[in-house]
């Protein structure tokens, strides 16, 4: 007997017996389930979700695992020496010159370089991706830049999931004035030009009266970058809980004499959710692409740390018309492109799957 | 119609105050001044220079002050301090702080209409060639040039826009070298900087046109232009465009916003005098005037512009009503 | 001449879940100044049919796969896309289903009246629009000037109804394709525009494809009359006659069950138990088997053809008024049985 005979069977039991109350909450337990089921079918039948996931994966593990790799180190400077080319793997696999030159590093990711050191002792890998300017390894420094870029984007994600997502669902349930108040400033905040906050924050945030910076620059980073990106997000959350509760089936539910807390977790919370899910991915890639412009106005993280962004900024300025070093942007950018593609994917699939519109 | 501009004018007038206020505090909030550059200055003429700006009032006398044409000395409210400048609600944002024989407005007035032709120039590229790729693409879906725009708007997307700036430079200007690097005056040197700031925001119109549109195509009252004799391309151009066109509209909103911040990056690259440099430099310089200036430009023209973006927006459909919404 | 005449017309959808018989061997005729009517249950191939005469189908997923359409000398479904745009509209006009989505909501009613006439004629924009308020006062729709320049969502369903009649009729079509033209309005409008279309065709000599499952309208309206079921034709004739004597099980039920209708008591059924079948699964047989009281273990081996039904000749016999020299054609093999039940009590 299948799975699903053995439910109808069940239901049909209880029926019976006249617990008619017992099978609509079971009923109710069901149905949001089977709609993220329902979606995760969806999203498993498109081959490009399928690879973009896949991608995203083994980017995210790379990135994280980046010092107990082969690389060469994504600091170690060499003066006086031309930008090199990339060379394929076959033709330049590797060195044994491997120097662990490092910014200041956290204590795991310190235990890993000493792990890698004992793993792949002075091993190297080949400029497979060329070198830089200054003799560095492109091909290191693009999947230590990952980290940065992908951490930004990861935290900015949470930030306007927190402020943005409460803010919105805090106007959109109280509505009147309260909402009215809540929207009008951030249609506030959307006039002022976020670059002034973003140099605000950080002229703030880096040295407090010239002393000791009481956070590293990566973090005010994440923080600055959160703060400005979470606008949007209240926007669409309030538009949908807008929606929702002028929904037939909120209204429907609120006449059988459902309570507000109980409308609010079975119906508003489960479908502003998928609402919640589709942004973020979609706004990952607009705060990577952030993070780079920030990294080309020179704000950005400081070097010898990288980003993507940075990177690219580093590779748009070498290009010259004598000597064109295409693959200082190409690897960057192109690592760039990839994830940004990746995620965009992602999100519409996702959009596509949980069939979520988004409210004017 | 009047109702909806007269309110939004009172909207502009809370907004803009809004806007300058947290402009003043933000900017003073941040630590160092004007004159805690890299030059170290004499003590005795910095003091004579922060007597010059007002920087020795009381903040709340220095944001009256910034503020509007009230003749404000040292001595009370009302005094005979003629050097004073008017202020903003007087259009007059006085001398750059930076750059102390410049005015503001001169600066502005002078870099301006640079990096608003570049703007316009790359909104009405990202137009054309956002709307005429989408319908391309929707007079036959999945068709091999239908595919490539997807390819390229999905592509659009995903880099920043100097990325895409010096990748049109390595082709159009040192392999095929058709257009100049960098330079401003001719109209042959907005070419470069127009198109690479237009690009993304075309990929991103191209999208949502195409998607607009396909969707206007499946619509009932297509079927009845259909059964009138009405041909294909008037079809697609008459009224299936016009349904794609809200979504489009509604979208130069953010999009004027973006070329605004986008022609930072690409008037650096290209070495354009346009008011970018500014933006950047007067806040990391602390240069309180040109700052102020900068912002009450920048949030002007994104407020008149959603403006005109919701009024373009009842125009082509009737079914708003802006009275309602205002 | 007819007309239109319509030959064995078959149309397939193709689905996400594999190929859909629309409607299979469809044939039809209408005289000048002739209203025929298509009746059937939504799903059985009515609008499908309407939509084909003039290639209005959605390209790509559906296909005709057979049929003639002869209008004017021409065979339509042979026209270049060029030729079929000069017949569309100006020859053969449709007032399409559901007048809400039908319009174009971002142009004025007058725009879009007045665009259905310059297609068509060299006339300038004013010429068109005095026609156009003429068109729309022809249809009823008070204080016409004003209409034209009200949008769609400005108007009443009844007023984009007629609206949307005013703009097929503008451009004095031979032929009108009205697909359910009355379902949105309340009763005295629906007789208002049904005196119209009446009026229009005794004036121009207008030919009027009527599809609906009014049968009260049917009755009162209609010359003729065809009734489809699951994409085919089972019954036609004139009106009288079929309503007097159906000879058809389906067309028997439907006339059972609409309840305003005079119907000798011994036929009265009940309505029509059991569902249509699976368009994608289309039984052998007759399609309508499964539903039919009558139905014998041969009708669902071979698919009943078009045929004179049996037993017209007795049920006149037995005092049923029916004109025995029309033509009349029933897709049944217990047709007889059927047409005995007409007139059996009286």
């Amino acid at each position: 007997m299948s799975a699903e005979e053995q439910q109808k069977q069940q239901r049909r039991a209880w029926f019976a017996d006249g617990e008619f109350e017992l099978a609509l909450v079971q009923i109710e337990r069901e149905r949001p389930q089977s709609l993220w089921r329902a979606a995760r079918e969806r999203l498993k039948r498109r081959a490009s979700v399928r690879w973009s996931l896949r991608f995203l994966l083994v980017l995210c593990s790379l990135s994280f695992l980046a010092p107990l790799l082969p690389l060469p180190s994504p600091a170690a400077i060499e003066l006086a020496s031309e930008p090199q080319p990339p060379q394929l793997p076959w033709i330049a696999p590797g060195d044994f010159d491997f120097e662990p030159e490092y910014w200041e590093l956290n204590a795991l990711d310190a235990q890993m370089v000493s792990l890698r050191t004992r793993l792949f002792g002075k091993w190297r890998t080949g400029p497979w991706l060329g070198t830089d300017a200054l003799g560095r390894d492109v091909l290191a420094r693009v999947v230590w830049g990952s980290r940065t870029s992908l951490l930004v984007a990861l935290c900015a994600a949470l930030t306007s999931l927190v402020i943005g997502a409460s803010w919105g669902a805090v106007a959109g349930l109280s509505g009147g004035r309260v909402d009215n108040l809540l929207m009008r400033i951030v249609d506030v905040l959307f006039a002022v030009p976020t670059i002034f906050l973003v140099i605000f924050l950080l002229s703030v945030l880096d040295a407090p009266g010239g002393g000791e910076p009481r956070l590293s620059r990566e973090q005010i980073f994440f923080l600055v970058v959160g703060a400005v990106s979470w606008l949007s997000m209240a926007r669409v959350v309030r538009g949908q809980v807008l929606e929702l509760e002028r929904s037939a089936f909120v209204e429907a539910a609120r006449a059988a004499g459902a309570s507000t807390p109980w409308i609010l977790a079975r119906h508003i919370l489960p479908n502003v959710l998928g609402l919640v899910v589709v942004n973020l991915t979609l706004t990952l890639p607009s705060v990577i692409l952030y993070e780079a412009f920030l990294s080309f106005l020179g704000l950005g993280v400081e070097p010898p740390r990288v980003s993507w962004g940075l990177l690219a900024a580093e590779g748009a300025e070498a290009l010259n018309p004598l000597e064109s070093y295409a693959w200082l942007v190409l690897a960057p950018g192109g690592a760039m492109a990839a994830t940004l593609l990746a995620l965009s994917t992602l999100g519409d699939g996702l959009r596509d799957a949980l069939s979520v519109t988004e409210p004017r | 119609m009047a109702r909806f501009l007269l309110r939004r004018a009172l909207w502009f007038v809370v907004t803009s105050w809004a806007v300058i206020t947290i402009a003043f505090f933000v900017l003073r909030a941040a630590p160092g001044g004007p004159f805690s550059g890299e030059r170290k200055l004499h003590p005795t003429v910095e003091a004579a220079l922060r007597a010059q700006y007002h920087l020795d009032w009381p903040l709340w006398k220095q944001y009256l002050h910034t503020l509007g044409p009230l003749n404000l000395d040292e001595r009370g409210l009302f005094g005979d301090a003629s050097d004073v400048f008017g202020g903003v609600l007087a259009l007059d944002f006085g001398p750059s702080m930076q750059h102390r024989d410049v005015s503001v407005n001169d600066a502005l007035a002078q870099s301006l209409p640079i990096s608003i032709a570049l703007g316009g120039l790359a909104l009405a590229i990202a137009l054309v060639l956002g709307l005429s790729a989408a319908l391309i693409s929707a007079h036959a879906p999945n068709s091999r040039f239908d595919r490539l725009v997807r390819i390229l708007s999905a592509s659009g997307l995903v880099l920043p826009n100097f990325v895409i700036a010096s990748l049109l430079v390595l082709v159009f200007a040192f392999w095929i070298p058709i257009a100049p690097v960098a330079g401003w005056g001719a109209p042959r040197h907005m070419l470069l900087p127009a198109v690479s700031l237009a690009l993304p925001f075309a990929a991103y119109i191209a999208r949502l046109a195409r998607a607009g549109l396909l969707e206007t195509l499946s619509k009932d009252y297509i079927r009845t232009a259909r059964a009138k004799g009405a041909s294909e391309a008037r079809i697609l151009w008459r009224h299936a465009l016009r349904g794609a066109l809200t979504p489009v509209v509604s979208y130069l909103g953010p999009a004027a916003a973006g070329v605004l911040t986008g022609s930072l990056v690409i008037e650096r690259i290209f070495a354009i005098p346009g008011a970018g440099t500014h933006f950047v430099a007067s806040a990391l310089n602390r240069d309180y005037t040109m700052a102020m200036g900068v912002t009450v430009v920048y949030a002007v023209m994104v407020f008149g512009f959603n403006t005109a973006v919701d009024v373009a927006y009842t125009l082509l459909d009737p079914r708003l009503d802006l009275e309602r919404e205002a | 001449m007819s007309l239109i005449d319509v030959r064995h017309l078959r149309v397939r959808f193709e689905t996400e879940r594999g190929p859909l018989q629309a409607i299979e061997h469809v044939s039809l005729r209408i005289e000048r100044g002739e209203m025929l009517a298509l009746v059937g249950e939504s799903g059985s191939g009515k609008s499908v049919c309407a939509q084909a005469l003039l290639s209005l189908l959605p390209r790509g997923r559906a296909v005709v796969e057979t049929g003639e359409v002869w209008f004017e000398g021409r065979d339509l479904l042979t026209l270049s896309e060029r030729e079929l745009r000069s017949v569309r509209g100006a020859r053969i006009a449709l007032v399409p289903q559901d007048p809400g989505a039908s319009l174009h909501p971002l142009f004025t009613i007058g725009e879009q009246i007045v665009e259905a006439l310059r297609l068509h004629q060299p006339i300038s924009r004013d010429e068109a629009r005095a026609l156009a308020e003429q068109a729309l006062v022809e249809v009823g729709v008070p204080a016409a000037r004003e209409r034209l320049d009200a949008y769609p969502h400005e108007l009443s369903g009844g007023l984009r109804q007629r609206a949307l009649i005013a703009m097929a009729i503008a451009p004095r079509p031979q032929l009108l394709l009205a697909d359910e033209p009355t379902t949105a309005l309340d009763v005295t409008v629906q007789a208002q525009i049904m005196e119209l279309l009446a009026e229009l065709r005794r004036t121009r000599e207008l030919g009027v494809l009527f599809i609906t499952h009014d049968l009260g309208l049917v009755a009162n309206y209609a010359d003729r009359v065809s009734v489809m079921y699951a994409g085919s034709i089972v019954e036609s004739g004139p009106t009288r006659d079929v309503f007097r004597a159906p000879a058809h099980p389906y067309t028997l039920g439907l006339l059972a069950s609409a309840a305003s209708l005079e119907l000798d008591a011994a036929a009265r059924l009940e309505s029509i138990g059991g569902l249509p079948p699976d368009p994608l699964a289309l039984p052998p047989g007759c399609a309508f088997a499964a539903r039919c009281a009558l139905a014998e273990p041969s009708c669902s081996r071979a698919r009943p053809p078009l045929l004179p039904p049996l037993g017209l000749r007795q049920a006149r016999e037995r005092g049923v008024e029916l004109d025995l020299t029309a033509e009349r054609r029933v897709a049944c093999f217990e047709s007889e049985r059927v047409v005995a039940r007409a007139g059996a009590s009286s």
